[in-house]
């Protein structure tokens, strides 16, 4: 094992991540910075992955408190008022750093003004974005910052285990694996930032990238810190059907079904009329989701688990200048959308829930911060489409700033080595005979079934049951004593986590007795008055969970401020074309 | 149509342990699966010791770049149904040190960002609002045609196969310092530009293969390098 020290230590290579490290960068020259990324950096994590864009008020006519509104109304009420309110007045900041200072371009109206668009759930033009690629603008911008400055980037490196001082009160460092050479490195550090990203993964069908597993909030969970909104996971409506492939999946962006797309059984019947009847396909991402879902529940998909998107009668010219990103993506798995209706299904797309964070991305336990997916409260319930990259920038941003400004306070504390050699001995080589990858594909399966998009008692009870058994075989899957490349000691390792996360889910489920935004109960259908909660949980020393239920502080809107709808101001705001 | 019919291939790859495994025969579901979902059929079924990349399998990360029957491209979006062959060949790029099979050690590729300082320098850093940039001024429309790159070293890895030099700064990394020299927003685009004078200067006269060809998201960089050299001369003449 090697030992190093630096003074901050950021786990991820997403937007997130990488925002944190230039703004801690730029706030003090002389800090030792260390980026540790699973992947490559800035290659790995789901910014990249980034269509819609980025919510942000610029317009004169929009405002604060709209975004606000818009941002409460869509995450059923439960969202961290204050966290919410960051996100929403931060932002700006950030696009014009983004613009001026990184290099981003975003699209412009003919008159050289930046762009806006709508997504689903905005009551203004807010989203700022470049084509249906926002993400890769981001990115590249972030990235080429990070390399041409003084921050130590380790590639394929991953965070095994946060390390905790003697008396198990504050964060000093993590144990980390290199990929590739199968070193453990116990890094001690000043202050750790958690930004590798949710366990949308842990579903057998996703678009987030396929590395993801939830590996800061399950090194969260297991050093204590407390967590949020748990029970809250979104699913994408429109993921791509594919066969056995990996592009299954993979996201169609909500434009389609904005402008006029339909949805389909496999009778042909439009079936949102049954769920939805007024706003029939361009209900919200959790309505449309579990409508489908219930149509391939009840034996009305298609023999590859898919419904259809029909967008035959907007015309191959609409597609081709409206979603040409899209209409290749189809393409090129075989499916004209001009001429034949797509397969589409359900995705498991965004985790709501994280870890519970302050204003400055301080989790509970004093060294740890916390931003992107692994944090949560910012989205109640459910999140606005452009919401996301919003949280990755304004928060990494934030956790840069809020870690330089702590270490000022902060001695140096250097890790308890006892702690690092027990975190490490979890890699002594053993024999074991199970295949990790089938075991991740029978994980996969039982999230989906039992603990995704439509959940009951009596699916939670299953799935219980089911973890246990996957937890069982786990063990049963050798650990090498030569790490280098080891995919399946990745893979068990990813799973170890994934349960983790599997387990904060199902017990936030559980104690979830209502239906509310993307979570959903079949036992409890209704939205109950009462649900004006968040499940906060942490660990035992037990290793299992402590929960309870905390009302949400209405600091800034009570319910009945908000009540009703989002006023949409014109129809099919959700147009995709710039007029570039 | 989503074409179901299954089929077998042999997949050939290059592998850096000589002792392992090379030919591996794979079933297909469907003509529009990719090159990665065989690569992880070895891994996940044959043979776990398998290195190979891969993040957001949905083209736009770059992570997955191979070579593929000799030709650069990303394991991800290569649908095996189009290669028309029923033996595969895979190996890792060119010009770059494999660490695992498939996988490389990307450092020189971006090295060469870093050489070219290929990142804004804002000459107003601190400015408060969005500049106003019509998008249909000549020089914005030509940043837009030479923009979206994935950085997934394609263009590296081609344009060393027609050349002996190894440390240009290529094509990937000039395309970025073309862009930032005719960004407004930038402060040293005339100094970055002499930096990368006689790396244009060989670009051009070398006789390259085709790296454009083997863009993934089609960027022209031929005239990109062509452009860079236009403005390298405009310079001259200053």
């Amino acid at each position: 094992m090697q030992h190093r020290t630096c003074d901050i230590l950021i786990l991820g290579g997403g937007g997130a991540a990488l925002y944190a490290a230039l703004r801690a960068r730029d706030a003090d020259r002389g800090l030792g910075i260390i980026v540790a990324s699973k992947g490559l950096l800035g290659k790995s994590g789901c910014t990249r992955m980034v269509q819609g864009g980025c919510n942000v008020v610029m317009h004169p006519d929009d405002s604060f408190a709209k975004h606000y509104d818009d941002t409460l109304r869509g995450g059923g009420m439960i969202n961290d008022q204050e966290l919410a309110w960051t996100l929403v007045i931060e932002a700006p900041e950030r696009i014009v750093e983004l613009e001026n200072r990184f290099g981003c371009y975003f699209d412009r109206n003919t008159d050289g003004t930046i762009h806006q668009r709508a997504l689903a759930g905005q009551s203004f033009n807010r989203t700022v974005h470049r084509g249906d690629l926002t993400g890769i603008e981001l990115m590249n911008r972030l990235l080429e910052q990070v390399l041409v400055r003084d921050i130590e980037v380790l590639d394929e490196v991953r965070g095994v285990d946060l390390l905790l001082d003697d008396h198990r009160e504050r964060v000093c460092g993590a144990l980390l694996l290199d990929l590739n050479t199968g070193t453990l490195v116990a890094m001690n550090a000043r202050a750790v930032l958690l930004a590798t990203g949710g366990a949308a993964p842990l579903y057998r069908i996703t678009p987030a990238s396929l590395e993801k597993s939830g590996d800061g909030l399950a090194m969260g969970f297991r050093a204590g810190a407390h967590f949020i909104d748990m029970e809250m996971m979104q699913f994408h409506p429109t993921g791509l059907v594919a066969g056995e492939s990996v592009m299954t999946g993979t996201v169609l962006e909500e434009g389609l079904r904005g402008a006029g797309g339909h949805l389909l059984n496999v009778l042909g019947e439009r079936f949102m009329s049954r769920y939805d009847p007024a706003k029939m396909e361009r209900s919200t991402r959790d309505r449309v989701s579990r409508s489908s879902f219930m149509e391939l529940r009840a034996g009305r998909g298609t023999p590859q688990g898919g419904v259809l998107l029909d967008v035959r009668h907007l015309g191959k010219e609409f597609l081709l200048k409206s979603s040409p990103g899209m209409y290749r993506r189809c393409l090129s798995v075989g499916y004209d959308m001009a001429k034949e209706p797509v397969q589409v299904t359900p995705t498991a797309h965004f985790q709501m829930g994280g870890m519970r964070i302050d204003t400055e991305c301080r989790t509970s336990i004093p060294g740890l911060y916390a931003a992107g997916e692994d944090a949560g409260g910012v989205h109640g319930a459910n999140r606005l489409g452009g919401n996301g990259v919003a949280e990755s920038i304004v928060f990494g941003g934030i956790a840069g700033d809020a870690m330089v400004r702590d270490l000022g306070a902060s001695a140096t504390t250097s890790v308890a080595m006892p702690e690092a050699v027990l975190a490490a001995s979890r890699f002594d080589p053993r024999d074991g005979e199970a295949n990790p990858f089938a075991l991740r594909r029978e994980l996969g399966s039982i999230a989906w079934d039992d603990l995704g998009i439509i959940r009951s008692a009596t699916s939670l009870a299953d799935a219980s049951r089911a973890l246990d058994d996957i937890e069982a075989k786990l063990a049963n899957v050798a650990i090498p004593a030569d790490r280098a490349g080891h995919a399946e000691l990745h893979e068990r390792m990813n799973i170890e986590n994934l349960i983790a996360v599997a387990r904060l889910i199902h017990n936030a489920a559980t104690l979830r007795e209502e239906s509310r935004g993307s979570h959903y109960r079949e036992d409890f259908p209704e939205t109950n008055p009462d649900g004006l909660y968040n499940v906060v949980q942490q660990r035992r020393a037990d290793g299992s969970i402590a929960s309870e239920r905390k009302p949400v502080q209405f600091t800034r809107r009570r319910p009945v401020d908000l009540a009703g709808d989002t006023v949409i101001p014109h129809p099919g705001a959700v147009a995709m074309t710039t007029d570039v | 149509m989503l074409d179901t019919t299954p089929f077998r291939i042999t997949l050939e790859i290059a592998r850096s342990d000589e002792r392992r495994a090379s030919r591996f025969d794979v079933p297909v579901p469907g003509a529009a699966s990719r090159v990665l979902d065989a690569l992880l059929y070895v891994r996940e079924r044959l043979d776990p010791s398998l290195g190979f990349r891969y993040s957001c399998r949905a083209g736009m990360c770059g992570a997955c770049a191979v070579v593929v029957n000799g030709k650069e491209a990303l394991s991800c979006q290569t649908a095996i149904g189009t290669l028309g062959t029923t033996t595969v060949r895979v190996s890792p790029l060119r010009a770059l040190p494999v660490l695992r099979d498939l996988t490389c050690d990307m450092t020189p590729f971006f090295d060469t960002f870093r050489r070219a300082d290929a990142a804004l320098r804002p000459n107003d850093a601190t400015r408060k609002t969005i500049s106003v940039m019509p998008p249909t001024e000549a020089h914005r429309a030509l940043i837009e045609r030479q923009n979206g790159c994935i950085t997934c070293g394609a263009c590296y890895s081609a344009y060393e196969s027609s050349t002996t030099r190894t440390n240009d700064l290529r094509p990937a990394a000039l395309n970025r310092v073309l862009m930032l020299s005719l960004d407004e927003r930038d402060a040293t685009g005339r100094a970055r530009l002499a930096t990368v004078a006689s790396e244009v200067e060989t670009a051009h006269g070398d006789g390259l293969v085709d790296f454009d060809a083997v863009c993934p998201v089609n960027i022209p960089l031929r005239e990109g390098i062509a452009k860079l050299r236009e403005l390298l001369a405009a310079e001259k003449r200053v």
